[in-house]
């Protein structure tokens, strides 16, 4: 177990330069930066001294090594566009946006559980269908047009929920709806096969066969084994959940990090699409280290043999 | 559900009658719906120069922000509505159809060429490659496509270029995963082996035995992929960084309608229903494909 | 053996209700198994041996699998009759069943101790600390080696001839009256299954259990049961001692099956096997089941079905040409 740990933290570390190198570099490649940050009327002199200032004149190799000492330090640089550091952009940005995307992702996966183990266990029923019907829509429609129609509906036509801000908890619903409804359905789908697929196994039967009551069969048997499978596909749903961050912020002109970034992208401003994105890698290895981890803890087989 | 039975009582056969009358017309539907759906998209993305009502970008001015033609206050030419500068909302329909079909036509093509190469190789080829690859694939999984698309969209430029490749990037480590386990499972069956014992070579057993194999398995993917890029292209051409304003994306179209929620509704309403109809047919008829193709690989 | 009836099935109409119309899996089945007593039950695969098993415990896949008819009787009680909360109770302390793939039947999750345990704890009052120790002995009746450190280990740490005794252990922790094995040894290696087998006789000595075996290998037949039950296509057709059927089979299918066994002292040019196909469920013929394979047949066969005739004590056959 511990030898796999740290296998899994090397990788992430490997994978966490391998992004900030592509970052750097794709940053670069767009041309030369100090013509985007100079006003049109700058002489050569003054675009070359600016030049200087962003250290764009040292060789690339050099420029690296700077820019790397430079995160590992801390040191994020300045916006381009506000007169502010990156660092304290971010540091306002991020606690908005966990305080919605970590509420919003928990109520998800919850929901995705309780649903996916229910339409599974009762079979073509009610709730079954319910939930196909859920799934279905939720993979379907486009997760920003659901919450601009949901905004036309709860907020202009019926006027029951603010529009915008962060003010009261009211602020919250919508953007959260928003948000589980990107993450949910893919989630419960895989739940309620993964359990389906439990169910009809041997051991299932073998544990009816000693005469357990049903809901001991379901809830300490099945789940165990129907939590494995999901718990590797959390980790693919990050990316996805990153996105719904993002696209939400900006539908609720939410101040968090994705708002940040997609304003900062949208006038260019290098340093803290860098930052953001950097970040943003940092959390998505994050947890994927830790789902790891907990995928060790609940299946035995990985836990004592090599992976 | 199981009560007393005494020894004579023979139990009746409404207690499970199979798939009822509703289900199988609902089951009937499931196909047929779907597929004119997707006929007449691509019927909208090939002829959209004689289908379109009006020009998707010049608009009348005069006739801005004109409501459906069925509502009150609605003009009977513009069947849809206009937008803020008169645009008709149905022919800006009809012509993004085009940008989706193509953008995603492309991205598959491109994805589930290099995600099936790689997929193969990594599956049949094992050890080191396989280790290599699958990392790769590992990273390329986590990493937010939204993201990649941002910092590409600062690079180079909105556009879909910037689609095409912030899509294809990422999007070839799906194909290649699963692939991977359908080329594995195929490396051990013993038509390969026998080609192996014939003298093949590693390259000919793959083109040869694996891929037409996985065909199948492919096929599946890509339909059921064709969903989630038409998605994918909306979600970035709504924030801006895919195809944006003035051309006539859904996905633009959306972005465009939200500031006018209040006073002209629909100009985001029906974009976003339409991305929603074509994603839903896609992903009926990718399931329908891959009953008919594949029932092991069924998901619900 | 003595001679208390363990278990009496009579008359047992299972079906399963499906798409395509009602599957007879059982249809008229009845037999009995005494105390200490072991009756297989053999037949091809499809015959409704396995369905047999599973109604006796009312374990059928809901709701396509149905009892229609007819009466179990476990020492005297109708389990037909019994509330679900009731069988539940049953089922594991009175009567319990090994399933055939021992590769599948653990929950890979859980300790082997945990799932042994969990049987016990369920059907015995027993202080904690007195849980463990019956869980060895049920290990220990199973002659698993070193039980006191399988306890913590987990199934995928086992061979498969070792689960299928962990399987074992499982269901003969709580002592129960009838042991239902499913085909149990179909999935071992053919050295761990003689092993296996001599296991049985071992138990039922020590507990007197009655046991129903399922197989479709007549080998294993003439190794361990007391009494054997022909089954084709959802009906027993012949019953009888095991020497018997060996010895004097009455039924044509009997004889048929005994005459494929291949027999290592006889030098055959070719092996024997049944012309044709067991008929499809849904479809049943009119009169014998087997008459389309039956070379043998007489003309009433075609038209109705043959009644069981109790030619002795523990014989009874249904053929029109047995009287």
């Amino acid at each position: 177990m511990a030898r796999f740990i740290i296998t899994r933290i090397l990788q992430c570390i490997i994978a966490f330069f391998g992004i900030l190198i592509v970052v750097f570099f794709l940053l670069r490649a767009s041309g030369d930066p100090a013509l985007l940050v100079a006003s049109p009327n700058f002489n050569l002199e003054q675009i070359q001294e600016i030049r200087v200032n962003m250290g764009l004149d040292k060789s690339w190799g050099e420029q690296l090594g700077i820019y790397l000492n430079n995160i590992v330090h801390g040191d994020l640089g300045q916006s381009l566009i506000k007169p502010r550091t990156v660092i304290s952009m971010v540091w306002d940005a991020l606690p908005n946006t966990l305080k919605l995307m970590v509420p919003s992702f928990a109520l998800a996966m919850l929901l995705a559980f309780i649903l996916g183990i229910l339409a599974a266990t009762y079979r073509d029923s009610w709730w079954d269908n319910v939930v196909k019907f859920i799934a279905v829509l939720g993979q379907a429609l486009p997760g920003f047009w659901v919450a601009i129609m949901a905004v036309l509906i709860f907020s202009v036509k019926l006027e029951w929920l603010p529009i915008a801000g962060m003010d009261s908890p009211a602020c919250y619903i919508l953007p959260m709806g928003t948000l589980v409804f990107f993450t949910m359905p893919g989630m419960m789908r895989l739940v309620r096969s993964t359990m389906l697929d439990v169910l009809d196994s041997e051991y299932i039967k073998l544990a009816r066969i000693k005469g357990l009551p049903e809901r001991t069969v379901i809830w300490k048997h099945a789940l165990r084994n129907a939590l494995i499978s999901p718990l590797t596909v959390i980790g693919m749903l990050l990316p996805g959940v990153v996105t719904g961050a993002v696209i939400t912020e900006q539908i609720f002109n939410w101040p968090g990090m994705g708002w940040l970034l997609v304003d900062a992208a949208l006038r260019l401003d290098f340093p803290v699409v860098q930052a953001g994105t950097i970040i943003t890698a940092i959390l998505v290895l994050g947890c994927n280290l830790l789902i790891d981890i907990s995928y060790a803890w609940v299946d035995p087989q990985i836990r004592y043999q090599r992976t | 559900m199981f009560s007393t039975i005494s020894t004579t009582k023979t139990k009746t056969k409404k207690q499970y009658r199979g798939v009822t009358r509703t289900a199988r017309i609902i089951q009937g539907f499931a196909f047929w719906v779907p597929l004119i759906v997707m006929v007449v998209m691509i019927i909208m993305a090939l002829f959209a120069n004689w289908i379109a009502p009006h020009d998707p970008n010049q608009g009348k001015i005069l006739d801005r922000l004109l409501p459906p033609s069925f509502m009150e206050g609605g003009k009977s030419d513009y069947l849809l509505g206009t937008d803020l500068i008169g645009r008709d909302v149905l022919s800006r329909i009809i012509y993004g159809a085009r940008i989706s079909l193509s953008v995603s036509l492309l991205i598959i093509l491109v994805t589930g060429g290099i995600g099936t190469i790689l997929g193969i190789l990594a599956g049949y080829a094992g050890g080191r490659t396989d280790a290599i690859i699958m990392r790769i694939v590992d990273v390329a999984l986590s990493f937010p496509g939204l993201l990649l698309a941002m910092l590409l969209a600062v690079a180079i430029g909105p556009g879909f270029k910037t689609v095409v490749l912030a899509l294809s990037i990422l999007g070839w480590a799906g194909y290649a995963r699963m692939i991977r386990g359908e080329a594995m499972r195929i490396a051990q069956s013993d038509f390969v082996a026998q080609a192996r014992v014939n003298g093949a070579s590693g390259w000919r057993i793959m083109i040869r035995h694996i891929f037409p194999n996985i065909i199948n398995s492919l096929i599946v993917l890509m339909t059921l992929q064709v969903g989630m890029i038409i998605l994918a292209e909306a979600a970035l051409s709504y924030l801006g960084f895919g195809i944006s304003v003035p051309t006539a994306s859904w996905g633009s179209m959306v972005a465009d309608g939200r500031a006018n929620l209040d006073n002209a509704w629909w100009i985001a309403a029906f974009p976003g229903a339409c991305i929603g109809l074509v994603v839903l047919s896609g992903n009926f008829l990718g399931d329908w494909i891959r009953d008919k193709l594949d029932p092991r690989l069924r998901q619900l | 053996m003595s001679s208390n009836v363990v278990l009496q099935v009579e008359n047992l109409h299972t079906s399963f209700f499906t798409r395509a119309g009602e599957v007879k899996a059982v249809d008229g089945v009845s037999f009995y198994v005494r105390e200490g007593e072991t009756f297989g039950i053999v037949g091809e695969s499809g015959c409704g041996k396995s369905v047999t098993g599973l109604s006796i415990l009312r374990l059928l896949p809901e709701p396509s699998g149905q009892i229609v008819a007819g009466k179990i009787i476990l020492e005297g009680k109708n389990l037909l009759e019994l509330s679900k909360k009731h069988m539940r109770a049953y089922r594991g302390k009175m009567i319990s069943m090994i399933l055939q793939d021992p590769m599948t039947s653990l929950n890979p999750v859980f300790t082997i101790g945990d799932q042994v345990g969990e049987s016990v704890r369920m059907h015995q009052d027993l202080p904690e600390n007195m849980v463990e120790a019956e869980v060895i002995d049920a290990l220990r009746l199973l002659r698993i080696p070193a039980p006191e450190m399988r306890i913590n280990e987990y199934p995928f740490q086992l061979s498969g001839g070792m689960k299928q005794r962990v399987v074992g252990a499982i269901a003969m922790s709580c002592r129960p009256r009838l042991l239902i094995a499913d085909e149990p040894t179909t999935a071992l290696d053919a050295t761990i299954q003689a092993q296996y087998i001599a296991l049985f006789e071992d138990i039922q000595e020590k507990t007197n259990v009655a046991i129903i075996f399922i197989t479709h290998d007549f080998g294993v037949v003439a190794r361990i049961c007391d009494r054997v039950g022909v089954m084709y296509a959802g009906k027993i057709v012949e019953t009888a001692l095991t020497r018997d059927i060996f010895k004097n089979p009455k039924h044509p299918y009997t004889i048929a099956l005994i005459k494929s066994v291949p027999q290592l002292d006889r030098k055959d040019d070719q092996l024997f096997s049944i012309e044709g196909q067991p008929p499809s469920m849904l479809n049943l013929p009119p009169g014998c089941r087997f008459c389309p394979r039956c070379t043998v047949a007489l003309d009433i066969c075609k038209e109705q079905e043959p009644p069981e005739v109790k030619i002795s004590e523990n014989r009874s056959v249904s053929c029109w040409r047995v009287k």
